[in-house]
């Protein structure tokens, strides 16, 4: 028998956290007790976000759920994904994934790990205390962002971006030190953000997905029907944790508006005005990170722009 | 001074120096989170802009402030420490459990110190950057760590010389 | 299990009354605890992965920024005005000055949300002061190490935030339902200093000639850079200027320029206080590193998890659940972060709490007035060794002049328990 520590970050209720137990289930019935993964929520290893799949290749745990966009400081190409408008939808992604999910499990083996399934998150969502019709509301409003694609588009639409540790944010909400927060409907549910700010604007603007990787020493310890039957258990459940995700973010969004959020999603100019700032944004993105462009190249010419 | 003083001196002094030289650096570190953090709340309400790096560099400040100051921590007595045991024994007892704190807190300053160093380098080699608005190369803020702990394990080695000669380690000024 | 704690507290007692500095022997026990029981793990990896978490955490940012601007402060006559400018106020009140640092603690606690900070903060500048005043030494410590706690309980607070992520409450009702608790505990520190004064009269200092209303009035006007500058603080954080951390930044430029503006602060003096500091901050950064590490170390060793999972198998009644778990979170604080305890040990201890029919929120406050205990609780207690550094006092004897305070959270707890709307009282007042 193995047992497996698994980290996750997120908190317990949190749809990633409840999809990653119910894999350490799956995994538990198909192996027939062989594999015995005990998964520790809300961070309780010490690990944080952009060290998952450091901690991953470090063996301090043998498998771990992680943020792709948090690990640009150890592989720039997963940063694909957190590029503005670049894949707005649920099949926008889909389709990304068949020529990018190689490129993460290339990455993955690079770091000494195998990549066994990706979850996306619901999209990034503006929420704010006025409301957003045009790119004029946007002037000079004090967005927090948490990484560089956001720093970028909200600057290049003419808002202040802010970066702030977490920590800050509900206080200098509350205190108005900063007008808006861009993040999921999950995260504006578990700040209860309507304490704070009356809009939701459903911008979508940025995709996002967590993988799920296990160390290749721990993996390749394994007998290949646990291998086997693990691999499968994956495949199947993707699916379903994608459907999760879909889901998630209308449950979210239904109980912003039973707590009297508004929330819009973009006018077609808007829509336009914001995808059409985000463009530059993929071309400083492939110069930057070169090894990233053919992916992203593939997909636009199969999308079909 | 004595023949037992000067026994040492040549590592203690110059020890003691960089200890107090980190220390100073350490200080700078202070003032510049103060003046970084500062500007970012200048830049924020007066021209609706951040300064993207201000958080991050911050925060690597302080990791070099808190570790460029643990040799002289060590030095004046600032790291806490319990003596009950040592205040209830013989002086000469007393005295050989401080030479056996200090030389147990040297490995443990040595193993901090490799810990830090070897990951340092790893970022190096690997090319590990910051993961949030700005890319900085970890190499950097993880080496003054590293440097700060072996500065503590010297500091740690000199304490042990001291000890040796009969000295007693030092404690904070505190209030009479 | 038993093996895995009896080594703890074997290793444990072992390096720190061989009199191995806190900070090293906290991560010589976690590396020990990891060699024996988990041999197959890189403990340096760990060690450096949790070393640099904490080093280059932006969340600490306000602690080493406070720490500055009480080293600047204490340069400055700010010490002495404030006790001139008080004195003839508190001339008649039981316990006199003493008060102040549990004034003090609560006015900066509304600024600060972190405990340590507090204390070294209100400490540097109050306690020196008190003890050449002839105050009682253990009354002055034991006060500053229990009102320093604070610093969680009267928002903001960063555990506060913590912990309503993690239990996915509202922060801002968590804060609100904090203030209360906070005035009752610093209120009862208050009463207990009142009536030890009563039946003592040494333990505070002398009265000074009684004085007009006028010069007690022109006295105040001591206070008036202390109220300005404490008054800048909080109105940029409440004014929308400056987050929390940032709060902390304009406190040491108002402490500078009031330095400078009173001709008692040099350039020379400055960098000094930023030496000071510096040294007290790499005493709490060992720790902090120290601690941090063994905590996490014990994580994987699954301790709390351990616990926390007897004690739900035991199936108590509510009133005995709270008091087991408040024994729990005292001994588990005595050896881990504060912070570390709740992320490792709330998924089981949650589920169990509102089962047995308390609310989030109640929880939530019971969790901040416990791991504010850890504060204090020796070997791993941020605000002792805060205190150690600031009067050089022994742990032990710090320990013994806290444990009158510590006493009283422990009787506060209970009393929420047996009152469990006190914490809503003012979340609904504010709600209507
Ligand atoms: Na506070
Ligand atoms: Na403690």
């Amino acid at each position: 028998e193995t047992k497996w520590d698994m980290s996750v970050v997120w908190p317990e209720g949190n749809f990633q956290a409840k999809d990653a137990v119910a894999f350490a289930d799956k995994v538990r019935d198909v192996t027939k007790g062989d594999v015995d993964i005990t998964v520790h929520v809300g961070g309780a290893l010490g690990i944080k976000g952009p060290e998952g799949m450091a901690a991953v290749r470090d063996q301090l745990v043998p498998t771990a759920e992680i943020l792709m966009s948090q690990q640009v400081g150890d592989a720039p190409a997963l940063g694909v994904e957190s590029l503005p408008f670049l894949a707005p939808t649920l099949s926008d992604l889909a389709l990304l994934h068949k020529f990018y999910r190689p490129k993460v499990e290339e990455i993955a083996a690079s770091m000494n790990q195998k990549l066994l399934y990706m979850v996306p998150w619901p999209g990034q969502a503006v929420f704010s205390k006025k409301p957003i019709n045009t790119l004029d509301d946007l002037k000079g409003m004090k967005i927090r962002v948490v990484d560089a694609n956001g720093q970028a588009f909200f600057k290049a639409l003419g808002a202040a971006p802010v970066q702030m540790p977490w920590g800050e944010v509900v206080p200098a909400l509350a205190a108005g030190t900063i007008d808006a927060v861009t993040t999921s409907s999950s995260s504006g549910v578990d700040g209860s953000f309507w304490e704070f700010m009356k809009y939701m604007n459903t911008f979508n603007w940025q995709a996002s997905s967590d993988i799920l990787t296990v160390n290749l020493d721990a993996w390749n310890a394994l007998p290949e029907k646990d291998q086997k039957a693990i691999e499968a258990a994956a495949r199947e459940m993707e699916g379903q944790f994608w459907l999760n995700s879909r889901n998630e973010d209308a449950t979210k969004i239904a109980t912003l508006k039973e707590h009297g959020v508004e929330v819009t999603a973009p006018s077609a100019e808007l829509k336009a005005d914001l995808v059409e700032k985000s463009k530059p944004l993929w071309v400083a993105f492939e110069k930057r990170v070169p090894d990233a462009a053919p992916y992203i190249e593939n997909y636009l010419t199969v999308r079909g722009n | 001074m004595s023949v037992a003083r000067a026994r040492f001196d040549f590592f203690i002094r110059p020890v003691d120096w960089l200890s107090g030289l980190a220390n100073t650096l350490a200080a700078l570190c202070l003032f510049g989170i103060f003046l970084l953090v500062g500007a970012e709340i200048v830049m924020r309400n007066v021209f609706l802009a951040s300064l993207d790096f201000s958080w991050d560099v911050s925060a690597y400040l302080m990791g070099a402030a808190f570790m460029l100051s643990a040799a002289s921590a060590l030095k004046n007595g600032s790291h806490v420490r319990v003596t009950a045991l040592r205040e209830v024994l013989p002086a000469r007892a007393a005295l050989g459990l401080d030479a056996a704190a200090c030389l147990v807190g040297l490995v443990i300053a040595v193993m901090l110190t490799w810990a830090l160093g070897q990951s340092a380098w790893l970022s190096f080699l690997r090319g590990s950057t910051s993961s949030s608005v700005v890319r900085i190369p970890l190499v950097w803020p993880q080496s003054v760590l590293a440097l700060g702990a072996g500065l503590l394990s010297l500091q740690m080695l000199a304490q042990l010389l001291r000890v040796t000669r009969g000295e007693d380690l030092p404690t904070g000024e505190g209030i009479e | 299990m038993t093996k895995i704690v009896f080594s703890l507290v074997g290793l444990l007692a072992l390096l720190l009354a061989g009199g191995v500095w806190i900070g090293l022997g906290l991560v010589g026990t976690g590396v020990g605890m990891i060699a024996i029981f988990r041999s197959h793990m890189p403990f340096e990896k760990l060690l450096a992965q949790q070393s640099f978490n904490v080093l280059s955490s932006a969340e600490l940012l306000a602690l080493p920024l406070f720490i500055l601007m009480a080293e600047i402060l204490f340069r400055t006559n700010i010490s002495e005005a404030l006790f001139t400018g008080l004195a003839p106020w508190l001339r008649r009140v039981p316990g006199r000055l003493a008060h102040i640092t549990v004034l003090g603690c609560s006015l900066f606690a509304s600024v600060c949300g972190s405990s340590a900070a507090t204390t070294a903060t209100v400490g540097r500048i109050t306690a020196k002061e008190l003890i050449s005043n002839g105050y009682d030494r253990q009354l002055v410590t034991g006060s500053l190490a229990g009102s320093g706690t604070l610093g969680f309980l009267i928002p903001p607070s960063t555990i506060m935030i913590i912990y309503g992520v993690m239990a996915q409450t509202s922060i801002l009702n968590l804060f609100m339902a904090g203030i209360l608790p906070g005035l009752i505990i610093a209120l009862s520190y208050m009463g207990y200093i009142g009536i030890r004064a009563l039946l003592n009269p040494d333990l505070v200092g002398p009265a000074g000639p009684s004085t007009s209303l006028m010069f007690k009035l022109r006295a105040l006007k001591d206070l008036g850079p202390l109220l300005a500058l404490i008054l800048v603080v909080i109105g940029s954080m409440y004014g929308g200027i400056a987050s929390p951390t940032e709060a902390a930044a304009v406190g040491v430029a108002g402490s500078i320029l009031l330095g400078f503006f009173q001709r008692t602060l040099t350039l020379r003096g400055l960098l000094e206080a930023g030496r000071d500091a510096a040294n007290s901050c790499a005493m709490i950064g060992l720790i902090m590193v120290g601690a941090m590490f063994l905590s996490t170390a014990l994580g994987y060793l699954g301790v709390p998890n351990y616990i926390a999972t007897s004690i739900e198998s035991w199936g108590l009644p509510p009133f005995a659940l709270i008091v087991v778990l408040l024994i729990f979170y005292i001994l588990l604080g005595m050896v881990m972060e504060g912070m570390g305890c709740i992320v490792m040990t709330l998924p089981i201890t949650l589920p169990l709490i509102t089962a047995a029919g308390f609310s989030k929120m109640w929880f939530g406050i019971f969790l901040v007035i416990v791991i504010e205990m850890a504060q204090i609780t020796p070997p791993v207690g941020f605000n002792l060794t805060v205190i150690q550094r600031l009067t050089g006092d022994s742990i032990g004897r710090i320990t013994r002049a806290t444990v009158p305070f510590f006493l009283l959270m422990v009787a506060f707890v209970l009393v929420l328990a047996i009152f469990p709307g006190l914490v809503d009282i003012v979340p609904n007042m504010l709600a209507e």
